[in-house]
């Protein structure tokens, strides 16, 4: 059975796009929702160097829920929506921050937009491998506190499931892997 | 047996399944107690110890070696259906006739029969139990009516009548998505118990509610695409080692039924074409003699040869007729029967011999598919039997059918739905298009497993769809030269591997976390490393065909499989199954140490020479030094001086060079070079931080350059699982030493797979140089940084060029748009030229090019 369509049965939100996703590229019936970032510490730089993996059609139809453009999502054109969708979902902020999201998810009241501790995002590219995207780009923090955490909100406002694994390799090359969801949004650093 | 057997024997409830990772990384603890064998005296799991304990007890319908015993058996149910279907209202109507054959040793005094179709029903299980949608950013309207609308939305059986075969009408329950019939007098075994059914539905319209099954508006023609499965009361499996299979249906867990023969029939609109599990039986009713004409031509075509054309299913959607016609469908020996029906339907097929059994490969899609589905369906299905025919057996039935509709993906005996179509002015992604051949070869390779090997995904999604990918994979691989497989190379499973939040693979289809990692990618990647790297591809091949040449038409259970694959390759994998199905695992092997030695060859010339140096670089103490210029009285009074006192006992005596001499005379010229060789050894010390248990495989560079790749087998963690250790002998220096260098263990961390310490670049790294150097693709190279934005994103708008009203951009339209405008720049320039030579003419004689110069229509010439 394909993916994606099972667990957004009631997601009206999407239902518009249901037909979007049909053309895409799923070979069975069951959902797979898992981005994949890598995260390395590039200690001349002072960035952290990201690479994510994640589905294309789930961005496409991300980059067509938030602003409405229905865009492939391999082509140039779409480079600058997925940088902008990109930018607001995955992000380094600072703890207390981290929590107000949370708390925010729970009371859309809340309002967390704002974080002058944000990092800031360096967009340096994409590459598609079968169905899958590979973006590339880099974190540039602002802050270096100690409690800071990483932001992921990847997808989880098309897909109910879906889970973002998170790899971290700090400066002394120690990897550390988590993941975040549609519950769990952040991770510490 | 143990407590752990008892846990997994007994299909947990939810919240058991979910504790197995738990219980299984404590494995051996739980065993111990169980079994009395505790070691108090060795802190460290058994990663090798035997699967006995925790498979099921061999017996005369399972047998030890993975085979079906002596006395397996297995029920069978035989149908006769006649469905009507209501194309105004999307309704169907139909009654059924089953013969149930009990062939059980048990005597039977109820039946259970599947209702998946209740699942549609607004109080279902499946409704219930979906996670909590909050909704993110605005919901208009529309949204809302739609949600409402679902919400609304009763898809459930309703069924009218149950009665006997003497139409005495018998007593049911429906429990949720199945259903208890009671009969009136004990089914015995070896008995046949015929009854029949009459129910109706309504078809769920998959823009509102998107499933396995469903129907499919077109607003533009006002027509429907119906792709129907789970649509009737189905026979429930009933088996030696689970008895009735009557888990609830709610959403992961797909099925498994008995197989049987099915005679149905369909009646649909006049116009409509109509695709089914099975072969047609009366192509003269329902046929025009141009089409029955083309079928026959296509049975040994070629190429797919179209039944409908793209023209004449343009032609059918525009026009609604309101008589009907009733298609006749007979299959035998299936575990399932589906049907996909509209007037959209364009109809291609062909005829291939698949080892000796004539199969008619055939695909059903609407114009909006085109062109896509009629250059790649028929032929993905016929690449699917010829490549999984020789991994498994000859693919048995007289049909293989891929239908495109609503449903993204999905899999029947003989027929599968499957989504990925073009965009509305024909060009389309790659994505779309190996999306496209892949689903295909996913959906078609399910005719092997599930639908042939019996399998039970209601209990075990691996079984299946594990199996199945691995194979899609290998059919993959012969499609085309770096096809884009997502799935069975190691290295694409790595960051699953070690991601958290994991069960292992042998968890119930309900409780598995990150499904497609789980179910597809971990026991696709296992088997293909099994293959590749632990038995080798002969010894795999034969072991794996042989399961599927034993459980062909039967019910495997899980140890069947692990105990086939261990039978018939000679090779005890107790240890692979535990740590890649029965754990999570993960594969994490470090070069630890390396220590350097280098012999001694005996030479007592060389002996000497090395232990003078040795003590020569001794640096005297504090009180030697100082002691060295007091007064001796030994050499105030030279008479106590004697032998002793000259005697150097590291000097080499004659005796001891003619010692060496004559040994070395004995030896061989081999062992003579090899002598006089300098050898180093090596001890490389090896940690297993992941926990799973690997084979080692090091890659050797020597400090001329030439390497050597040296397979140690996984028995090296037999008596110690954490650490490890090998000795390498060389007749030079190694410069350098990669662990597992062909990526085939899918070791998760990399970075401590080299001597001397080496961080590998990342991802990120190979991408940003490959940059540098410059890309040809312009949709892969990264662009010129454009700085760092601003905090206020909003603020931005950035423009995207795609045509209004045509939807996304993709490179092939792109293309396309280019080569119009090339044509039109070089058709103004022919224009103009002409122009002049007309001026021309007058002045001097005609030069025309001959036509066949003249720049050729690119579109014209692609017709």
């Amino acid at each position: 059975m394909f993916q994606s369509l099972v667990a957004n049965l009631y997601s009206a939100c999407i239902a518009v796009a249901l037909l979007s996703s049909l053309i895409a590229n799923s070979a069975s019936a069951h959902q797979f929702h898992t981005s994949v970032a890598e995260l390395d510490w590039n200690e001349s730089s002072g960035h952290w160097e990201v690479s994510l993996r994640i589905h294309g059609n789930d961005l496409e139809l991300a980059v067509e829920k938030q602003f409405g453009k229905k865009l492939d999502i391999e082509s140039l054109q779409a480079t600058d929506w997925i940088e902008r969708y990109i930018e607001g979902r995955f992000k380094i902020v600072r703890q207390a921050s981290a929590e107000k999201l949370t708390a925010a998810l729970e009371s859309p009241a809340e309002d967390s937009s704002s974080d002058s501790g944000s990092s800031q995002l360096e967009w340096v590219g994409q590459e598609v491998e079968g169905g899958w995207m590979w973006l590339y780009f880099e974190l540039i923090p602002t802050k270096h506190e100690s409690e800071m955490a990483l932001v992921s909100q990847i997808l989880t406002d098309v897909n109910e499931d879906q889970i973002n694994i998170v790899s971290i390799r700090n400066a002394s090359k120690k990897r550390a892997t988590q993941q975040t969801s549609r519950k769990q949004v952040w991770i510490r650093m | 047996m143990s407590v752990l057997k008892l846990c997994i024997q007994s299909y947990p409830s939810a919240i058991q399944v979910a504790q197995l990772a738990l219980i299984c990384s404590v494995l051996f603890q739980v065993e111990a107690k169980a079994q009395s064998i505790t070691n108090s005296k060795f802190a460290q799991e058994d990663k090798f110890r035997q699967m006995d304990e925790v498979w099921p007890t061999p017996n005369g319908f399972r047998n030890a070696a993975g085979e079906p015993g002596h006395e397996y058996w297995q029920q069978r149910a035989d149908y006769v259906i006649d469905i009507k279907l209501d194309d105004t209202n999307q309704k169907l109507t139909g009654n059924e006739q089953i013969t149930y054959h009990n062939r059980s040793p048990h005597t039977l005094r109820y039946l259970w029969m599947h209702l998946d179709g209740n699942i549609f029903e607004p109080e279902s299980d499946y409704n219930k139990l979906r996670p909590a949608f909050v909704p993110q950013g605005r919901l208009s309207l529309d949204s809302i009516k739609r949600m409402k609308t679902r919400e609304a939305f009763d898809g459930g059986f309703k069924i009218t009548h149950v009665a006997d075969g003497q139409g005495k009408s018998l007593d049911y329950t429906i429990v949720k998505t199945v259903m208890r019939i009671d009969l009136h007098e004990p089914l015995l075994p070896g008995e046949d118990f015929k009854f029949v059914l009459d129910w109706n539905y309504q078809i769920n319209n998959s823009a509102v509610a998107s499933m396995r099954t469903g129907c499919e508006f077109f607003e533009k023609d006002g027509n429907f695409i119906y792709e129907v499965a789970q649509w009737f009361p189905r026979m429930a499996a009933f088996t030696d080692a689970k008895g009735w299979q009557h888990r609830q249906y709610i959403g992961q867990g797909e099925f498994t039924l008995e197989l049987g023969d099915y005679m149905v029939r369909i009646t649909v609109p006049e116009d409509h074409v109509v695709a089914a599990t099975g072969v047609l039986q009366n192509p003269e009713d329902v046929l025009s003699d141009l089409q029955r004409e083309r079928l026959k031509q296509a049975a040994s075509a070629k190429t797919p040869l179209f039944i409908v054309t793209p023209e004449e299913a343009a032609e059918a959607e525009k026009t609604k007729k309101t008589g009907t016609k009733t298609w006749a469908f007979h299959a035998q020996n299936v575990r399932d029967f589906a049907w996909a029906s509209s007037r959209k339907f364009i109809w291609d097929a062909q005829g291939h011999d698949v080892e000796g059994n004539n199969v008619m490969a055939m695909s059903y899609y609407p114009n909006e598919g085109e062109p896509l589905w009629s250059k790649y369906s028929t032929h993905s299905i016929i690449h699917t039997l010829n490549v999984y025919s020789r991994y498994t057996f000859a693919y048995p039935y007289p049909v293989a059918i891929s239908v495109n509709g609503p449903v993204g993906g999905m899999e029947y005996p003989m027929i599968c739905f499957n989504g990925p179509r073009p965009q509305k002015d024909g060009t389309y992604s790659d994505r779309t298009k190996y999306g496209l051949i892949t689903v295909i070869i996913h959906e078609v390779g399910h005719n092997y497993f599930p639908m042939i090997v019996n399998s039970d995904e209601r209990e075990w999604t691996w079984m299946d769809e594990g199996l199945n990918t691995f194979l899609q994979y290998l059919a993959e691989q012969e499609w085309e030269d770096n096809y884009p497989s997502q799935r069975g190379e190691p290295s694409k499973i790595v960051d699953y591997m070690r991601s958290s939040n994991q069960v292992p693979i042998m968890t119930n289809s309900e409780s598995v976390l990150q499904f497609g990692n789980n179910a597809y990618g971990k026991p696709a990647t296992a088997l293909n490393i099994l293959r590749e790297t632990i038995l080798g591809r002969e010894l795999f091949d034969f072991a794996f065909k042989e399961y599927a040449r034993r459980w062909k038409f039967k019910r495997p259970m899980p140890a069947d499989f692990f105990r086939t694959m261990e039978d018939a390759s000679g090779i005890d994998l107790d240890w692979f199954w535990q740590g890649w199905f029965y754990t999570t695992d993960h594969c994490d092997i470090s070069i630890d140490k390396v220590a350097w030695h280098t012999a001694n060859n005996g030479d007592p010339d060389e002996e000497a020479k090395r232990r003078k140096a040795v003590k020569d670089a001794q640096v005297p103490t504090l009180s030697e030094r100082r002691n060295k210029d007091l007064p001796k009285r030994a050499n105030e009074y030279p008479e106590l001086k004697d032998f002793y006192n000259s005697y150097d006992p590291a000097a080499v005596t004659p005796e001891a060079r003619e010692e060496f001499r004559k040994a070395l005379e004995k030896l061989t010229p081999e062992e003579k070079e090899a002598i006089e060789q300098s050898m180093h050894y090596y001890v490389i010390s090896l940690k297993n931080l992941g926990g799973l248990v690997m084979p080692i495989i090091l890659k050797v560079t020597y400090e001329d350059g030439s390497d050597k790749t040296i397979r140690i087998p996984v028995d090296i963690w037999a008596k110690d699982n954490k650490d490890a250790s090998t000795t390498l002998v060389a007749t030079q220096p190694i410069k350098s030493i990669e662990l597992d260098p062909h990526r085939e263990t899918a070791d998760v961390n990399r970075d401590n797979n080299h001597f001397p310490a080496k961080f590998e670049p990342t991802r990120f790294q190979i991408y940003k140089q490959q940059g540098e150097a410059g890309r040809g693709d312009p949709r892969g190279g990264p662009r010129a940084p454009r700085g760092i934005r601003s905090g206020d994103a909003s603020a931005q708008q950035p423009a995207p060029q795609a045509e209004p009203g045509e939807g996304q951009d993709n490179p092939m339209r792109a293309a396309r748009r280019r080569e119009d405008a090339e044509r039109a720049k070089r058709e103004a320039a022919e224009k103009k030229q002409a122009e002049e030579s007309e001026k021309k003419d007058d002045e001097k004689p005609a030069t025309d090019k001959p036509a066949s110069e003249a720049p050729t229509d690119k579109k014209e010439s692609d017709k």
